[in-house]
């Protein structure tokens, strides 16, 4: 057989934190096999044909789920869903009852949401899966990441052996609470890429530098502006219902300040007319950005949205071969 | 290890918890478990138990008696201010427990404690002018709980890297500030729980002379949240306070050798379920009694932990300490995993 | 890199070249045949898709010298199989995408799939469930370099470059000039441990 096999380097995708740049290059690489896939009128592989991947949300995220349950579906896997809402969570079952429930059907692959950091890890104690993190707590969003790293790839033509050398993306929002940030700015530094962050000085922890090697700004304009500017700017979903926590102001303070609205965007346009915008989604039309800054031809939201389910497979897909291929091992 | 000489240990903050079988938990069976840890007195938090009514003074008393059998003394704290608890909660308290033990010679001192951080400082001075008037020494946990609401560890490089929610360690120095303001003011002895951040520890340092004393929990004497890295979201490593930063660990350290802060053996111990959980749902943990002179054999010297965790509580409440042979460790969780993070 | 105690030259860099220009006839031939035939096969709409790897570069070669007997190059399309593999979950086939890149609508075209080597059939049975499931060709043909024998499914070559019997113990090594060898070279040795391809 041909040289040393490349395969993930970790068992489950928890986060970025302990992904390789190689690990990050074979899923990006393994998602772009899978748009090919998703552009043929029979969207659909045989690859996972018989497994059972099982969609753990304690937390509600129709978005996400939809869109890992569409990837699974997609690799011929059956699905399993799990909601919070409805479910013996509400009561009082805890997180490892679940599991241990869950783990009485055999899933092969287990996808969770959670609203506490952590939460994944913990099943990746309790169960004989390969767990995927669909947002945990503050903590982290690896996929979330990782299609926002497809996007700008994709964007800029580059494969993601080339990485992002040489592009400086911004993140705007609330950073502190925010686990799209937190794996955001450890991929796109993985990938090459410069990060700053801005948002208020209340959604800013003091770590911020310290800990990923981003620039921080409190003064948007400043992110956007200052130096050589910026290739990328991604907006972040501000929680309304935690607004009144006293972290920031009203909404319209908010968009006047941080808000990614028409006079600023016309702004970056005119510094870079080859500026991406991104949202994670849902957006908050006219809080963080302005409805039609969402609609240009410099947004690439929807992509996002659409590579979300290549690169679902090929997290899905990797995680299961790579467990096989353990299974293998530990039988030898 | 082997066994050590030494005096009772004098347990400031004791939470009414058996070791290792949290589940199956009766004052009995804590005395027991302080008899074998060598603590010979307790201050125990009698959580859910209202001393109000008659009933439970009663149960307090049985208590007491059946952990003096076994050679320990309980000192039930009164707590009854909770949160939205008043001054008459705790008037209706004093005066139901003077009525039942008065025939107790056994407490040396009254001890009134509150099991959550209080921000309300107008409640906490009448504690205080109350307190002062009938002798008391009142026990206070260190931080402030606006800033602390929600909080499993402590702001900084850790908590950020980890997505966990935190307090800075402001939250103790206010906290620390005001109770030492509220002292001077009524001139009641405070004592602080849980300190753990190196300027509430110096806080409390420069202010002794008003009569505020601070204890600090054991493991935070021997973990700092780097253990939070090694380990991610291990549970055993939820307390109350969080584990604090390296620097602030070593100061306290420091301040425990100097003799200006006292050692508890911190809050209970977290059972085998409530590792699995999530940091944020698990309650808070700590070292077990049976454990604490052990694990702190590691850092402090024998006499060091006399004066910290024997000698100093004693002398604040009161009362002697008697000589104890200790027992080796009983193998509870935390001396485990500290065993294995210095390994 | 090959063992030559235990390793047979089956085809040499020529051998390899001559074989690929008849089966560009062979195909030719069978395609103009088919014009007249029940199925009315129209050439001009002739494609070819090559199996990763080894097929891939074969289906270049194969449609160039097509260009030269039919006067027109025919598109050409890769295919990786990977994903419909029948052993990629059970931890034997190399799981690591490369992609698969058909710019083209197979429906109804006639298909000539390209492998290097035929052996059990379960590589071709995998490359028609992808090719289907991209369309509906109107037919597909089969060309292989080498036909080594020990099928374990119902399937035949409709272009054989060169048959040979093979033991289980044996493997079958394509060695191709685009995959960095200084010479195309196809070789028979005994694989110890390994299944052979």
């Amino acid at each position: 057989m041909t040289a040393k096999q490349k395969l993930l380097s970790v068992p489950h995708l928890l986060g970025i934190e302990g992904l390789t740049r190689d690990d990050a290059i074979l899923i990006l690489d393994t998602a772009q096999s899978f748009v090919e896939v998703n552009s043929r009128q029979l969207k659909k592989v045989p690859a996972l044909r018989g497994r059972l991947v099982a969609l753990l949300f304690f937390e509600n995220s129709t978005r996400t789920r939809l869109s890992f349950e569409l990837a699974a579906k997609r690799l011929s896997a059956d699905t399993l869903n799990f909601s919070a809402s409805g479910s013996s969570v509400q009561k009082g079952e805890t997180l490892l009852d679940t599991a241990r429930n869950i783990e009485a059907m055999g899933p092969d692959l287990v996808v969770v949401r959670h609203e506490a950091s952590g939460a994944p890890w913990h099943l990746s104690r309790v169960m004989s899966g390969a767990i995927a993190n669909a947002g945990d707590g503050q903590h982290e969003h690896p996929t979330q990441a990782l299609l926002d790293a497809f996007t700008l790839l994709s964007r800029w033509r580059r494969t993601a052996a080339q990485g992002l050398d040489g592009k400086t993306v911004c993140i705007v929002g609330d950073i502190s609470r925010s686990r799209v940030a937190r794996s955001n700015m450890l991929l796109l530094k993985l990938l090459g890429a410069r990060v700053r962050v801005a948002g208020p000085a209340t959604m800013l922890p003091a770590a911020l530098a310290d800990v990923y090697g981003v620039d921080v700004y409190d003064d948007v304009d400043d992110a956007l502006f200052s130096g050589d500017g910026v290739d990328a700017v991604m907006m972040l979903r501000i929680q309304k219902e935690r607004a009144a926590r006293a972290v920031m102001g009203s909404d319209d303070d908010y968009a006047v300040g941080y808000g990614l609205h028409r006079e600023r965007f016309d702004r970056l346009h005119a510094a870079n007319d080859g500026i991406v915008v991104m949202h994670p989604g849902p957006i908050n039309r006219g809080v963080e950005i302005d409805a039609a800054v969402a609609d240009s031809s410099s947004s690439v939201i929807l992509d996002q949205t659409e590579n979300g389910v290549a690169v679902r497979m090929a997290v899905l897909y990797l995680l299961a071969v790579g467990m096989a291929r353990t299974d293998v091992g530990s039988a030898a | 290890m082997s066994n050590a000489n030494l005096v009772d240990m004098v347990d400031l903050t004791v939470s009414l918890r058996l070791p290792g079988a949290p589940d199956d938990e009766s004052v009995t069976a804590l005395a027991k478990a302080a008899a074998a840890g060598g603590v010979g007195v307790a201050v125990v938090g009698v959580e859910g138990l209202s001393l109000v009514d008659g009933p439970a003074v009663s149960a307090a008393v049985m208590a007491m008696r059946a952990a003096r059998a076994v050679g320990v003394r309980l000192i039930p704290a009164i707590c009854p201010i909770r949160t939205g608890g008043t001054l008459a909660d705790l008037r209706a308290a004093e005066r139901a427990w003077r009525d039942g033990h008065e025939s107790e010679a056994d407490v040396v001192t009254a001890v009134w404690r509150l099991t959550e951080p209080t921000d309300d400082a107008l409640l906490l001075r009448r504690i205080g002018d109350l307190a002062r008037a009938r002798g008391a020494i009142v026990v206070v946990p260190s931080v402030d709980r606006s800033l602390s609401a929600g909080a499993v560890a402590v702001e900084g490089a850790v908590a950020t890297r980890l997505g966990l929610a935190a307090m800075p360690e402001a939250a103790e120095a206010i906290g620390v500030a005001r109770i030492i303001e509220v002292a001077r003011l009524t001139g009641a002895r405070f004592v602080v729980s849980g300190v753990f951040t190196a300027a509430g520890a110096a806080l409390i340092e420069q202010h002794a002379a008003v009569g505020v004393s601070g204890v600090v929990n054991a493991a935070n004497l021997l973990c700092d949240e780097g253990a939070l890295l090694r380990r991610p979201y291990d549970t055993r490593l939820l307390q109350a306070p969080p584990l604090s930063t390296s620097t602030s660990r070593l100061a306290l350290l420091a301040a425990v050798k100097r003799g200006a802060l006292l050692v508890s053996s911190g809050h209970r111990h977290v059972p085998k379920r409530e590792r699995d959980l999530e940091m944020t749902r698990a309650t808070p943990g700590g070292t077990a009694l049976a454990s604490t002179a052990a694990l702190l054999s590691s850092v402090l010297t024998p006499a060091e932990f006399l004066h910290a965790a024997c000698i100093g509580p004693a002398a604040l409440l009161g009362c002697t300490p008697t000589a104890r042979v200790l027992l080796p460790a009983v193998d509870d969780d935390l001396s485990i995993l500290v065993r294995e993070l210095s390994a | 890199m090959v063992e030559s105690t235990t390793a047979r030259v089956l085809m040499d860099h020529d051998d390899v070249r001559r074989v690929v220009a008849r089966l560009a006839h062979e195909v030719n031939d069978a395609l103009q045949a088919a014009q007249r035939g029940p199925l009315g096969l129209d050439p001009s709409k002739l494609a070819i898709v090559g199996i990763r790897t080894g097929g891939a570069h074969l289906a270049f070669r194969l449609a160039e010298q097509l260009g030269i007997v039919m006067g027109r190059v025919p598109e050409v399309g890769v295919l990786d199989i990977t994903l419909y593999r029948d052993d990629v979950l059970s931890g034997a086939a190399m799981p690591i995408l490369k992609g698969t890149e058909i710019d083209f609508d197979v429906d109804g075209r006639p298909i000539v799939l390209v492998d290097d080597v035929l052996f059990t059939g379960r590589t071709v049975r995998a490359a028609l469930d992808a090719l289907l499931d991209m369309g509906r060709p109107t037919c597909v043909l089969l060309a292989v370099l080498v036909d080594r024998g020990l099928r374990e499914l119902p399937i035949a070559a409709s272009f054989t470059g060169r048959a040979v019997e093979t033991t289980r113990d044996e493997r079958v090594d394509v060695h191709l000039v685009e995959e960095g060898a200084t010479a195309d070279q196809v070789v028979v040795r005994v694989a110890r441990d390994r299944r052979a391809r």
